[in-house]
């Protein structure tokens, strides 16, 4: 059970990972543009970042909700341990955002190496 | 970019005169290339030319010349160059990135040919985005937001997204934008190149206004109509100014 429950935060991860790189890939002119009037490199890594963990949250607050109901529905099978255990909620989601966190951390490295001038060439 | 091949030595740089006393920006021997194998392809070779501020010039050429380079290397979103480059008598050639930024966000506006607006905003937004990067308190925002607006007689418009305005209105919200901080210098890559005539005209008579109340306006043309609105034209070709 623990190896599929890696392997599923994994395959979330390469989710979150590919998500967010086409998302960079397609904001490429927006930030060029956004550099062009003002922003800095950290500026474009928050924003970046923002929309990636974002998404995550959102996922998380998701899947949270989606948990507690397919616990209640399981739990006459369960033994040993609580339909809705918060713990282990709260656990799974820390570890999820910083994983997420992780994996937005490439996209957004790419980001911020971004020449606003080639970016403001690309359609 | 400019075909013309150079040998992998380029000549060897005049010495650099001091930059002129009263000019916004003096470019002193500036060169831009790429290299290509043991080569180098030049797209800006030893460019020298002051501007003093309050002028309206037209960098004019043909295509491949140099000259929206030469306009993103003085707007500072490009520092792959050499030579010296003064600008309010600053040494930007000697300046890290962070102090060009500085100096980029207090004194320079840009406007590009394809208004370059961002879809997902509204008119209102678009405006704000300068400014959200400029240490500037949100109340102060929309105080300058709103006197934009209203300055550009597009009120109406602010809730509206780029794709609900006609081309010549997304080229005005775009001037709007670059003039909101309040900058000394305008640099337009052809800015009417996507507009039919008439607003074109209405865009180029707006670029007169703000030059008669002392904004430095530097344009990229290819119109020889639009180049009579300025008081000096600067001819580029594979390169170098051939002409001013």
């Amino acid at each position: 059970m623990g190896l599929f429950a890696a392997v599923a935060l994994a395959l979330a991860l390469v989710g979150v990972y590919g998500v967010l790189s086409y998302a960079v890939a397609q904001r490429t002119s927006e930030i060029g543009v956004r550099m062009a009037l003002g922003a800095t490199r950290a500026d474009v890594l928050r924003l970046v970042l923002v929309d990636g963990l974002r998404m995550v949250g959102v996922g998380a607050v998701i899947g949270v909700a989606g948990a507690a109901v397919a616990g209640r529905a399981m739990r006459t099978l369960l033994f040993g341990v609580g339909a809705v255990d918060l713990l282990t909620l709260g656990a799974t989601v820390a570890l999820l955002l910083g994983a997420a966190a992780i994996a937005c951390a490439a996209p957004a490295r790419r980001a911020i190496r971004i020449d606003p001038v080639e970016a403001l060439r690309y359609e | 970019m400019a075909l013309f091949r150079s040998s992998p030595q380029p000549a060897a740089a005049q010495p650099s005169e001091a930059p002129a006393v009263d000019a916004l920006i003096s470019l002193r021997n500036i060169e831009k290339s790429y290299a290509h194998g043991a080569s180098r392809t030049f797209v800006l070779r030893r460019i020298n030319v002051d501007i003093k501020e309050g002028e309206f010039v037209s960098v004019m050429g043909p295509s491949g010349a140099g000259k929206s380079t030469l306009l993103h290397m003085i707007g500072m979103h490009d520092s792959a160059w050499t030579g010296e480059y003064y600008f309010l008598d600053q040494p930007v050639h000697r300046l890290g990135a962070k102090e060009r930024q500085k100096l980029h966000k207090q004194y320079v506006g840009f406007v590009f040919q394809s208004y370059h607006l961002l879809d997902h905003l509204t008119v209102y937004e678009n405006l704000e985005i300068p400014l959200s990067y400029r240490d500037i308190k949100k109340s102060e925002r929309e105080s300058l937001v709103c006197d934009v607006l209203d300055r550009f007689a597009i009120v109406g418009k602010k809730d509206l997204y780029p794709n609900q305005l006609s081309g010549g209105q997304q080229q005005l919200v775009a001037v709007a934008r670059a003039v909101i901080s309040s900058p000394k210098l305008i640099l337009a890559d052809e800015p009417t190149g996507n507009l039919h005539s008439s607003q074109g005209r209405e865009i180029m008579e707006l670029f007169k206004r703000l030059n008669d109340a002392g904004t430095t306006i530097i344009q990229v043309t290819h119109s020889e109509t639009n180049a009579s609105y300025g008081s000096r034209v600067i001819q580029l070709r594979d390169g170098w100014i051939v002409d001013e």
